[in-house]
């Protein structure tokens, strides 16, 4: 899976999670802040990591998501681990 | 058995009494102590399961014998009765076993939140006194730059120590806590209030003994300490300490818990979860999911109904060992916070709620100022704007204080996060407000004034902002910020 394939996964996943964001989240980049650009709370991260794990399969109970800030940081990781 | 107080009849003849089991109430004791508590519990219940993590399971007699071990290296380092004693611990069986050690010793157990820096660690040890903390191997390094700081993580020793003999007002814990004005401190919170806190977490419920609990709550909160640990423990129940959220979607289906304690932004969480990839994530035994820490939406309410699931919202504060009220009646009246429980005295002044009882608080640590301002007539000042309908459910209409309650569940005192900013050379002035996202949840907002005449343009100002906003812990991080 390239990394557009994860991107295009990953903001189905987010807009599925915060409707009202959906024009943010599609029109996201790499650089986007998951907090500041696309409102993601400690509790909407918790989230995107459990859809994470159950949509890719990637196993990220030893990631500490308070290191995710940027949508490039999620990405690097489901690829590291896919 | 110690103490075989029964419940008053006037809490079992009242609304509540339709909603508790009659085996159930029957068997309800109110405990004077903590220590009471636990020493009836684990007889009675000595062969279930108490308290369980991936790692370790503890049954209530194998429990009991840990706190007896952890009593003793406690004695051994010379904690005595009235001594402050830090709980530094992440989520995990360890927690249950020295919490449960250092007040039956009638000890003072300072929890202190396992995310804390370096910086509210020192404030913490210093505000408090502290020369012994506890905590695990995972968070003893974070300890090492206090010299002379007896530091202990293993209860593993020869022998047993037994409790010692409890009065209803010794201080047994402090919890850090905004309160009303906003400033950080330590509300000191008696055995007999936690037990009477503990006791009200049983009530209102149809199934009470024996239930089976996930703690995903943190443990330096009165909701995660007391309803989510100590309400279960008190009726023989079962908790499993999660320390891993992101495990949360394999956790509670293995463990199968029949109660989850949650924040709604949790409760939300999970019932997207549930939508998304089926109801797997509540396991096969959910039946009751008990919400507070902000407001409980109907959506939420509903939304969990129809997977057969009751969701019951309840309203408390630290001041108040936790439950103040709590609403069995949701799908019927949604926005209420519900019912009052017994043993408290309330009043409405000027819109405002006051609070007298047995689960209320002894005052804040050496602040003389906070309280004498906190109360009115022996009454506690919640701070909580309320109304109160016919039938006596309670609504909260507003609030005076100066925190703010975000949909997660945590109150942020604004002047703790402007402070940080305030240290940036570049920053004349900055402002923590709350705000509201699009989905109508309350976030975290941080408004920055730069100094006049720097050469930094707006973008890096933001830059640099955004660069120490990540670096807070991740309740602190404001989801909006504005450069003026």
């Amino acid at each position: 899976m390239d990394r557009q394939e994860i991107i295009a996964k990953l903001k189905d996943i987010m807009v599925f999670a915060m409707p009202d964001s959906a024009d943010a989240i599609n029109t996201c980049t790499e650089s986007s802040d998951l907090r500041t650009d696309l409102g993601l709370n400690s509790v909407g991260l918790l989230y995107i990591v459990i859809a994470i794990e159950e949509s890719f399969g990637v196993d990220l109970s030893d990631a500490d998501f308070s290191d995710f800030n940027t949508v490039k940081d999620v990405v690097d990781y489901i690829k590291e681990n896919l | 058995m110690q103490n075989n107080n029964k419940i008053p009849a006037t809490s079992r003849s009242g609304v509540f009494k339709n909603f508790i089991d009659d085996s159930g109430i029957d068997g309800l004791v109110k405990y004077d102590t903590l220590t009471d508590m636990w020493e009836d519990v684990k007889e009675r219940f000595s062969d279930c399961l108490a308290v369980q993590d991936n790692l370790n399971k503890y049954t209530y007699r194998e429990l009991d014998l840990a706190v007896g071990k952890a009593r003793l290296v406690l004695s051994q380092n010379g904690v005595k009765k009235g001594e402050r004693v830090g709980v530094f611990i992440n989520t995990c069986t360890d927690f249950a076993v020295w919490y449960l050690a250092v007040v039956t010793l009638s000890a003072t157990a300072v929890i202190i939140p396992d995310y804390y820096s370096d910086d509210e660690l020192s404030w913490a040890v210093n505000r408090f006194g502290l020369n012994i903390v506890l905590t695990t191997a995972k968070l003893a390094p974070k300890l090492d730059l206090f010299d002379g700081l007896t530091v202990l993580t293993s209860f593993d020793i020869a022998g047993y120590k037994p409790s010692v003999k409890a009065q209803k007002e010794d201080v047994v814990t402090i919890i850090f806590t905004g309160g009303v004005s906003g400033k950080l401190k330590g509300a000191l919170l008696s055995s007999g209030a936690i037990a009477q806190g503990a006791l009200n977490g049983c009530l209102g419920l149809k199934e009470v003994f024996n239930q089976r609990y996930f703690l995903v709550l943190p443990l330096s909160h009165v909701f995660g300490l007391i309803r989510n640990f100590l309400s279960p423990i008190y009726v023989g129940g079962a908790v499993y300490f999660c320390s891993n959220m992101a495990t949360l979607y394999k956790s509670i289906p293995a463990f199968a818990p029949s109660y989850l304690v949650l924040v709604p932004a949790l409760a939300e969480m999970i019932l997207k979860l549930a939508t998304r990839f089926g109801a797997k994530i509540l396991g096969t035994n959910l039946k009751y999911i008990i919400c507070g820490g902000s407001a409980v939406s109907p959506e939420i309410v509903n939304g969990f109904n129809a997977y057969g699931i009751s969701v019951y919202p309840g309203y408390g504060l630290t001041e108040s060992s936790n439950l103040v009220s709590g609403n069995y009646d949701s799908i019927n009246r949604p926005t209420s916070v519900g019912l009052p429980f017994f043993n408290q005295q309330l009043k409405i002044v000027d819109g405002e709620l006051l609070l007298k009882g047995d689960n209320l608080f002894s005052g804040y640590f050496d602040e003389p100022e906070e309280n004498l301002s906190a109360f009115s007539d022996g009454y506690f000042k919640t701070g909580d704007l309320v109304r109160v309908d016919d039938e006596g459910y309670i609504y909260i209409t507003g609030r005076k204080k100066n925190i703010i309650i975000l949909s997660n569940g945590e109150n942020v005192t604004p002047s703790t996060i402007e402070d940080v900013f305030k240290k940036l050379d570049f920053v004349e002035n900055a402002i923590a407000y709350e705000d509201v996202d699009e989905q109508n949840n309350s976030i975290l907002a941080l408004k920055i004034l730069p100094r006049k005449g720097i050469s930094l343009t707006k973008e890096e100002v933001f830059n640099e902002v955004n660069k120490l906003n990540n670096a807070q812990v991740s309740h602190k991080r404001a989801t909006k910020i504005i450069i003026e």
